[in-house]
């Protein structure tokens, strides 16, 4: 397993957040993490991501509640649950935050070159830069626009476009098309496809399940902090009180 | 035509203290999200260190500028590590931490030096005369030192691999962590940095100013003037809030010298003004709550 995570919890106070979590995500997959609302998926990318860790190493030193963190996850065959955000990265993970956060004073080529923080080579910054205006031609029309005039949309591909620049292996992607029109929805989920196709895992986290269940090659369903069911999207559709009851179809 | 060029000279050099000291205190505030009360102690201090480097140490004024720029520099950073590092998170502690860090600088230099009335000769003596106006050579370096040093920051900010992770840490230090860049290690930069600012302004600007244990205080009023005139987070808003804030004091100086005890009034009563029509500042930046 290229991503390992072992009975990771999560707590916000005395909330808990993440509620004993095994899961994992294979190379070259794309799975998918569906589940109402407030039910942690966003909290779990988070968590595999260390800024989890990060957050509670913060809200150790103010007035803050505390963050309480346990379990394991794995990565590339590494344990990265002690590992500082930072140092995530250069491992080869990397999270498109949910409501894409780009940097809005920044240009959109800034944007990008910070994805490329890490890296050092120039040929490989650029060759990555050759790719990401590829595969989202608009980027590289408004390069030198500032990002927060963007569309939605175009925001979208900004955070993914980030975050293909640091040469991840596994690529997460956080309701990437929350508040897009439908027709933009479609061609997101349409990039995120080839960008799966290209060879680079993917952990999708999404409201829209109908359509996800179809792309990906395994699902994992979450339901306040636990998961409650996993497979192909066929067989859970098959269930109907899951289909009913939590994934609203 | 005489008043309207002392104006501008004085307009434009205390418009150049200002922007430093408001750029550096934006760039801790942004980076590091410390509201540094002891910003313009450090100015304080850089301009005390070159006062004793001169006098007590016979070296000349240019490497007694190195030397309390680099001195701030360190002064800055271990405070930074020491004491406000561990509280970062909790901005009550922040503050009252840095108005202490500023007392603390002024008791001790008033130790030093009493509380008397110092000042420090002036780099190049002499002036030159244009339309009747007496502009000393001092001045022009200050203002040449000030434009130059603000020229090299923009560079640094806009054209380095650094310089793009103190901004984007600025904006959103969660995404910035997220892409490999180590947050701490950057703040802990842009403090150092951000004092040389502070320090560098204070060593320009020495000859021209009084030097004793408060002065300190006025700059830190204006300077926080500035920067909220400007729009909190904004180093553009800071940049030209310094000038508005400079030409005010200096229109207010030349043009009724009897109410120039009220120049600092005025300069604030604008920015109250500015306030109340654009409660974010001139070019204020709306902050996205973080998680």
């Amino acid at each position: 397993m290229l991503l390992e995570v072992a009975n990771v919890s999560v707590w916000y106070d005395k909330a808990m957040l993440i509620n004993d979590v095994s899961m994992g995500v294979d190379t070259g997959e794309l799975v998918s993490l569906v589940g109402p609302n407030g039910a942690g998926k966003s909290t779990l990318l988070r968590t595999i991501t260390g800024l989890v860790a990060w957050e509670k190493e913060l809200t150790k030193r103010s007035t803050h509640g505390e963050i309480k963190l346990e379990g394991q996850i794995t990565f590339d065959g590494e344990r990265i649950d002690q590992v500082p955000a930072h140092d995530i990265v250069k491992r080869g993970l990397i999270l498109a935050p949910e409501r894409r956060r780009p940097f809005k004073e920044m240009t959109v080529i800034d944007n990008l070159m910070i994805g490329a923080y890490l890296l050092h080579d120039k040929a490989n910054i650029e060759e990555n830069l050759e790719k990401v205006y590829q595969l989202f031609p608009v980027l590289k029309e408004r390069s030198h626009q500032v990002s927060g005039t963007l569309s939605g949309g175009e925001q979208q591909m900004l955070a993914v476009g980030r975050a293909l620049m640091s040469n991840p292996k596994l690529l997460c992607i956080d309701e990437p098309s929350t508040g897009l029109a439908p027709k933009l929805r479609a061609e997101v989920f349409q990039k995120i496809k080839e960008i799966s196709d290209s060879g680079i895992t993917v952990l999708l986290v999404e409201q829209e399940v109908s359509t996800v269940f179809k792309m990906a090659t395994r699902n994992y369903v979450l339901s306040s902090g636990k998961i409650i069911a996993e497979g192909k999207g066929d067989e859970l559709l098959q269930n109907e009180l899951l289909r009913k009851t939590y994934l609203g179809l | 035509m005489s008043i309207i060029l002392d104006i501008i000279v004085m307009g434009l050099i205390k418009g150049s203290i200002y922007a430093l000291l408001a750029i550096s205190f934006s760039l801790i505030f942004g980076v590091a999200r410390i509201v540094n009360i002891a910003h313009t102690a450090f100015y304080m201090v850089a301009a005390y260190c070159i006062y004793t480097v001169t006098n007590y140490m016979g070296w000349s004024a240019v490497p007694a500028m190195f030397v309390a720029v680099i001195l701030s520099v360190i002064l800055g950073m271990v405070i930074y590590k020491v004491f406000l590092n561990p509280i970062r998170e909790h901005e009550g502690a922040v503050l009252i931490a840095t108005m202490a860090i500023a007392m603390v600088f002024q008791e001790v230099m008033t130790l030093f030096f009493s509380g008397s009335f110092l000042s420090v000769p002036n780099l190049i003596d002499g002036y030159f005369i244009i339309f009747g106006v007496k502009v000393f050579y001092q001045q022009l370096l200050t203002l040449c030192a000030a434009a130059l040093v603000m020229v090299i920051l923009m560079i640094f900010l806009f054209k380095t691999k650094l310089g793009l992770a103190l901004r984007s840490t600025a904006q959103d230090r969660e995404v910035a962590n997220l892409m490999g860049i180590n947050e701490s290690k950057v703040a802990m930069i842009t403090m150092g940095i951000a004092i040389g600012l502070a320090g560098f302004a204070g060593a320009i600007v020495v000859p021209l100013e009084i030097l004793e244990p408060h002065m300190w205080a006025t700059p830190l009023v204006m300077m926080m003037a500035v920067v909220v005139l400007g729009g909190l987070g904004s180093l553009k808003g800071s940049f030209v809030g310094a000038y508005i804030m400079g030409f005010t004091e200096a229109m207010v100086v030349f043009l009724s010298p009897q109410g120039a005890f009220l120049k600092i009034s005025v300069a604030l009563l604008i920015m109250i003004i500015v306030l109340l029509i654009r409660p974010e500042g001139l070019f204020g930046v709306y902050f996205e709550e973080e998680r």
